[in-house]
């Protein structure tokens, strides 16, 4: 078929969603990607900057190693696994629906972080598919807000990708914890909680009135996270022995989440949030905003302006909450062009959605 | 040229090949008797790793002589979790790179020529002297 | 958005029986990290948006931790004159949190037989 004429990749892929284009988008630059389309709409996307569906899927210990890879071998057609993993009881179908639904808008994310170089069409290759797929109009617009909201919240996200944060080391800031338990926060009562009950401006006909949040561990009464059994299961080996994690001293806990503090486990001085996400299982922008919330509570620091062994860098700089010119990476190395290919069409600004210079 | 000036050109070399390809997570320099020249490592055990390595790119060496596929490039172990490439660098020097499942393999075998190149220059510089 | 399929997706179809739990006019299943609404039924505006309810359990867990409180958020509700909108954390054994956001209709329901009803089937919602 004759590839359609498009600007960029956003564009391209609103073009093969009119026609209901069923194959694959590679998608050429440092690190680019591959988009996998199925009647018009985006299935998955592979790129080394973020798990895939099945990464993360692994890496969480959601699905054991050799369960996956006995239904890999009993389903030859990958664009079926998704019905094998299903039947086979592995994991339920909706919540497969979101974990793929939920990688491909993070592929996404992640390619929107560098400029691409070109792409071509080519014939369908079988992967693990959100179904039914997500169209390319909302998948740029989220794509766009996040980036938006990184940099309102922190600055430019092409900076953020490129943080090694390491943990901070000594005494949690956080106050002293009152008695533990179940809390409820009521309207007119003295507690601490109550304290914290937050009045919501919603914009609604009627007011709208905090009336109780409850914690503890879910009503199933199974603990919050599962262990899993073996190989590949356990996200990273999360040990207590100070050997095992390179002898740096846990920092304080206390009032952080449950994925707050396995995050900082596996944080380590050497890992970018990309790295990060992939020891965890879990989605690159998730992590970033998790970071930038460890950071803003000064559970983990990372430097920026220098490059990894400490000397200084020799980039612009962008200082943290400035606004600064989203998508571009600091210090872009050209990415090498092997020159022009037939059917390649030199993009736009980044693969998804129209970053331009956005204001925060 | 100091003894330390190579090692530092050496693991700045390794650590600027973790910045330019995504997934790399760590990576050994080794010579072909087992033994390593320098480390940029979080993890893994740099001297076990470069007893292996000269094992793993020997055995693939003789696994593509019996091929006849011709000259060996590097031996690409995939697994669960990651992959591990072993590349020679020279006559005598192995590289040894550990990288997550994310690894961007094609950007590793368009940076490692560039790399090798590096590398063999500060090691010949040091010999040299 | 068509696609293929010889079914309903699970997703929506689990979401759309939620609607039949007494007094549930909307809800939506949201990444409780980043905001994205996965699925959606019934009057959607009743159940916030994605991010609204993704920053609103953030915020009211990270105050709960601080004032001592152990464990995991587990719901949040709202309650007005004649509507309730409800946070429920919806339990998996792995991956980033999960809220299903409601939207009661308190006049056609017992409220606490509606959240307890609620509560329970949204135990089933990712299956």
């Amino acid at each position: 078929m004759k590839t359609p004429s498009a600007r960029n990749v956003p564009a391209l892929l609103q073009a093969l969603h009119q026609e209901g284009y069923t194959g694959t988008v590679r998608v050429s630059g440092v690190p680019g990607g591959t988009i996998h389309l199925r009647d018009g709409l985006i299935g998955a996307i592979e790129t080394p900057g973020a798990p895939t569906a099945t990464s993360a899927l692994l890496a969480s210990g959601r699905i054991e190693d050799d369960a996956w890879l006995a239904a890999r071998a009993a389903e030859p057609d990958a664009d079926r696994l998704d019905l094998h993993l299903v039947a086979a009881g592995l994991i339920g179908a909706a919540e497969l629906e979101v974990v793929c639904t939920a990688a491909v808008f993070d592929g996404a994310f992640a390619m929107a972080l560098s400029p691409p170089g070109g792409w071509e069409l080519t014939e369908r290759e079988p992967t693990l598919l959100a179904r039914p797929g997500v169209e390319p109009r909302p998948l740029a617009e989220e794509t766009t807000r996040r980036m938006a909201l990184l940099t309102r919240l922190w600055g430019p996200a092409g900076e953020l990708a490129r943080v090694r944060p390491e943990p901070v080391i000594g005494d949690s800031l956080r106050p002293e914890p009152v008695a533990g338990g179940r809390v409820r926060s009521e309207p007119g009562m003295g507690d601490p909680v109550r304290s914290g009950a937050i009045a919501v401006d919603r914009v609604r006909s009627e007011p709208v009135i905090i009336g109780e949040a409850i914690v503890g561990t879910p009503a199933t009464g199974q603990p919050a996270i599962a262990q899993p059994a073996t190989g590949r299961g356990a996200p990273e080996a999360d040990s207590d022995t100070p050997a095992a994690d390179g002898g740096h001293p846990k920092p304080g806990r206390r009032g952080l989440t449950r994925r707050h503090q396995d995050l900082i486990e596996s944080v380590n001085g050497r890992r970018t949030p990309r790295d990060l996400a992939f020891a965890r299982g879990r989605g690159l922008y998730a992590v970033m905003l998790d970071l930038i919330r460890l950071e803003t509570l000064q559970a983990v620091r990372w430097e920026t302006g220098t490059t990894f062994d400490g000397r200084p860098s020799t980039a612009p700089r962008v200082l943290q909450g400035q606004q600064g010119q989203q998508g571009q990476q600091a210090s872009d190395e050209p990415s090498p062009r092997a020159g022009p290919l037939p059917r390649r069409r030199p993009g736009e600004g980044s693969p998804f959605g129209d970053l331009g210079a956005k204001g925060g | 040229m100091t003894a330390h000036a190579p090692t530092e050109s050496l693991t700045g070399i390794l650590a600027s090949l973790r910045e330019r390809v995504m997934g790399v997570a760590e990576s050994v320099l080794s010579t072909v008797d087992g033994l390593l020249v320098v480390a940029d490592v979080d993890t893994v055990h740099a001297e076990s790793v470069a007893a292996l390595a000269a094992a793993t790119l020997g055995v693939g060496r003789r696994m593509a002589d019996q091929s006849g596929t011709g000259a060996l490039r590097e031996v690409v172990i995939r697994c669960a979790a990651g992959h591990v490439i072993v590349v020679a660098v020279g006559e005598r020097t192995l590289l040894t790179v550990m990288g997550d499942d994310g690894l961007d393999i094609a950007a590793f075998q368009r940076e490692s020529p560039a790399t090798v190149e590096q590398l063999n220059k500060v090691l010949a510089a040091d010999v040299a002297h | 958005m068509g696609g293929l399929g010889e079914k309903r997706p699970a997703l929506q179809a689990s979401l759309d029986r939620l609607l039949d739990s007494p007094g549930v006019t909307g809800v939506a299943l949201i990444d409780a990290v980043t905001g994205l609404t996965y699925g959606a039924a019934g009057d959607v505006a009743q159940a916030g948006t994605g991010t609204e309810g993704a920053d609103l359990a953030t915020l009211i867990s990270e105050r709960l931790g601080d004032a001592g409180a152990e464990g995991e958020l587990e719901s949040v509700v709202m309650t007005s004159r004649r509507r309730l909108q409800v946070l429920l954390s919806v339990h998996r054994s792995a991956g980033d949190p999960l809220l299903l956001a409601a939207g009661l209709d308190r006049d056609r329901a017992n409220m606490a037989l509606a959240l307890r009803t609620l509560g329970d089937r949204a135990r089933e919602v990712l299956a």
